[in-house]
């Protein structure tokens, strides 16, 4: 073991000598919750965390200098944006609608319907770098942009501080560890169902929300089934994790098609090419729902009253539905106490939190 | 023409494996024969057709007289090519450079072959590593194929009767890909292009046809064929033209 002492003496000494402090990340969690995993080759540090933020926010990361990753991920949008579907830096139009970006440190796959995107560094290369339809447009663009960059005295010491010990710094790789590092630390736990929840706090909701609570677990409404867990979505991943289930549904917004329509979105089809997984999409978290409209994977349904007439309905006959969604009727009394309940989660300290906004540079 | 020595038998070979030094010995007096050689690459068609034209190449045989298959090694150290993949850019952004030739070693000697065999696509164990990190070629942007977890091994855009059309062909069905967890088993449709074509391939070009991808330009129903190749009719007829259908010989590429 000498030679790890020997190491470690000798990065200290280094250290003594100027090098950059890295500073790990303390995450900020309810009580007994699991800490989200982080890729061994990203260690989250406030560094890379204070880069990102800038990074995220800045429209010189698109080709044409137009777009930047917030453009699409507003913060009073829970990280959304209003549009039914996304329009990139060149004007492309995207056929799905923005995810929201909450608590995605715990999402184990990435986009409305990707078997394969297991982390945020994965998965930003795709508004990047992604041609069809071009986003953010950086491929072929790579050294105009990073150039844009170095030649920027703020960025400079971001680098450094965030990656002290690179060779080079300011390179894609380090962009998109910066990107994840940022988007890891989007995390929403005080809206007034976490404070009833984790918290023990009776009185943070009203008796119409708890029974908006009860019904959303029922199963005669069957919410909760696909919408599970502390982060009502199935596809949660964590240091304790051991299962993650592959939870993409078929929920019957379009009907089925037999034939194949050029252009139309088939969901995770594309990815994997087995028929099974024709229609198929993941189910998004609802924290902050209230606040990511418009909803579902196009963007079709503008208000949450339109969501829940298109579940009350039971959908479009489609022979891969989801069993657990069969229809029910509602009183009035009852539909507004589910919307209730879905405003519960909405996080407000989230939504304003300075920490997650606009550094000042790029305001 | 050099020839190498007759093929050792396997069981010569376990004669003479204990005597490695020996073994070496005899296998590079093939080698003298090896000769630097260039494989050349182009355009059979309107180029003005073309806004961007890219593929990896992961294998290339010559053919011998007998039909026999000599490996053909890619020469490293560019940022075109390393010893496992080379890119051939034929068409693409004006301000940037093309690239039409592969550069290696021809370890059958500079002797008589009718015939070539190459693999389109960039080798499995290489294709789906964090892509910005990885070693050139596989570092370029515009063959990044994120949402399989990949690169395009083709990439065509075309410009055909005032309408931009694109197929880009790459492995589909990564279903388990992942930048720090590597699919475990190939993907569904590898999509792997293994081609064989007649003709002296140190004299002669490959060349890519584009009057397939035209008529599948104008045939498509929509402008974008980047999947779900064997189902969507926009796929039909490029897909049709690279030789991947079982039964349907390939159309896109000659030896000319």
């Amino acid at each position: 073991m000498s030679w790890i002492r020997a190491l470690v003496l000798s990065v200290a000494l280094a250290c003594v000598s100027g090098c950059a402090r890295e500073t790990p990340y303390q995450w900020r969690l309810p009580p007994g919750f699991p800490q989200p995993r982080v890729p061994e080759d990203n260690a989250l540090t406030v560094e890379k965390v204070e880069l990102g933020r800038h990074l995220f926010y800045d429209k010189r990361l698109s080709a044409n200098g137009t777009q930047a990753c917030a453009s699409c991920h507003e913060q009073s949008h829970a990280f959304s944006e209003a549009a039914a579907t996304a329009t990139g830096s060149t004007g492309q139009k995207h056929r799905r609608n923005s995810m929201a970006l909450v608590n995605v440190a715990y999402t184990a796959t990435f986009t409305w319907a990707h078997s394969g995107l297991n982390t945020v560094e994965q998965h930003v290369l795709l508004p990047l770098f992604g041609d069809k339809p071009v986003e953010m447009g950086a491929a072929g663009h790579e050294q105009e942009i990073l150039a844009r960059i170095r030649g920027d005295a703020t960025y400079d010491e971001l680098f450094d501080r965030a990656f002290p010990r690179a060779s080079e710094k300011v390179t894609f790789d380090n962009v998109a560890k910066a990107l994840a590092s940022f988007v890891r630390t989007l995390l929403s736990f005080h809206s007034p169902f976490d404070r009833y929840a984790y918290y023990g706090d009776d009185a943070a909701l009203t008796e119409g929300q708890v029974r908006g609570m009860n019904l959303f677990m029922s199963e005669r409404l069957e919410c909760a089934h696909c919408h599970a867990g502390f982060n009502f979505s199935q596809f949660v991943t964590h240091e304790s994790a051991t299962v993650v289930e592959r939870a993409f549904h078929v929920t019957g917004l379009h009907p089925y098609s037999e034939t194949y329509v050029s252009g139309a979105d088939y969901g995770l089809f594309a990815v994997t090419g087995d028929v099974n997984d024709k229609d198929r999409f993941k189910a998004p978290t609802l924290r902050n729902i209230e606040r990511s409209a418009p909803y579902m994977h196009d963007g079709s349904l503008k208000t949450l009253d339109d969501v829940i007439d298109f579940y009350a309905s039971g959908g479009q006959p489609h022979p891969g539905k989801s069993p657990f969604i069969k229809g029910f009727t509602l009183s009035a009394q009852e539909r507004q106490d589910l919307l209730d309940f879905l405003s519960s989660l909405t996080d407000e300290r989230f939504l304003n939190n300075p920490e997650f906004a606009a550094p000042n540079s790029h305001k | 023409m050099l020839r190498c020595p007759p093929r050792i038998s396997t069981g010569t070979l376990l004669i003479l494996l204990p005597a490695l030094a020996l073994g070496t010995a005899l296998l590079s007096s093939c080698g003298t024969g090896a000769t630097s050689a260039q494989i050349r690459f182009g355009i059979d068609g309107d180029a003005a057709t073309a806004k961007a034209l890219q593929f990896y190449v992961q294998t290339i045989e010559l053919v011998d007289e007998h039909g026999q298959p000599h490996p053909f090694r890619f020469a490293v150290e560019s940022p075109w090519q390393n010893e496992r993949v080379a890119l051939i850019d034929l068409a693409g952004d004006p301000s940037t450079p093309r690239r039409l030739v592969i550069d290696g070693t021809a370890e059958g000697g500079a002797g008589a072959y009718s015939g070539i065999r190459l693999t389109i696509g960039v080798p499995f164990e290489l294709n789906h590593a964090n892509p910005l990190t990885a070693a050139a070629p596989l570092d370029r942007g515009e063959m990044f194929w994120n949402w399989q977890s990949g690169h395009k091994f083709l990439r065509a855009d075309l410009a055909v009767a005032g309408r931009d059309w694109s197929f880009h062909l790459g492995s589909t069905g990564c279903s388990s890909a992942s930048a720090l967890r590597p699919p475990a088993q190939p993907c569904a449709e590898p999509n792997e292009m293994r081609i064989e074509l007649k003709g002296n391939p140190l004299r002669d070009v490959v060349r890519l046809q584009l009057s397939p991808l035209i008529a599948a330009a104008q045939s498509a129903n929509y402008v974008v064929c980047t999947g779900d190749y064997a189902h969507d009719p926009a796929c039909r007829d490029a897909y049709a033209a690279t030789g991947l259908q079982p039964g349907v010989p390939q159309s896109l590429w000659v030896l000319q």
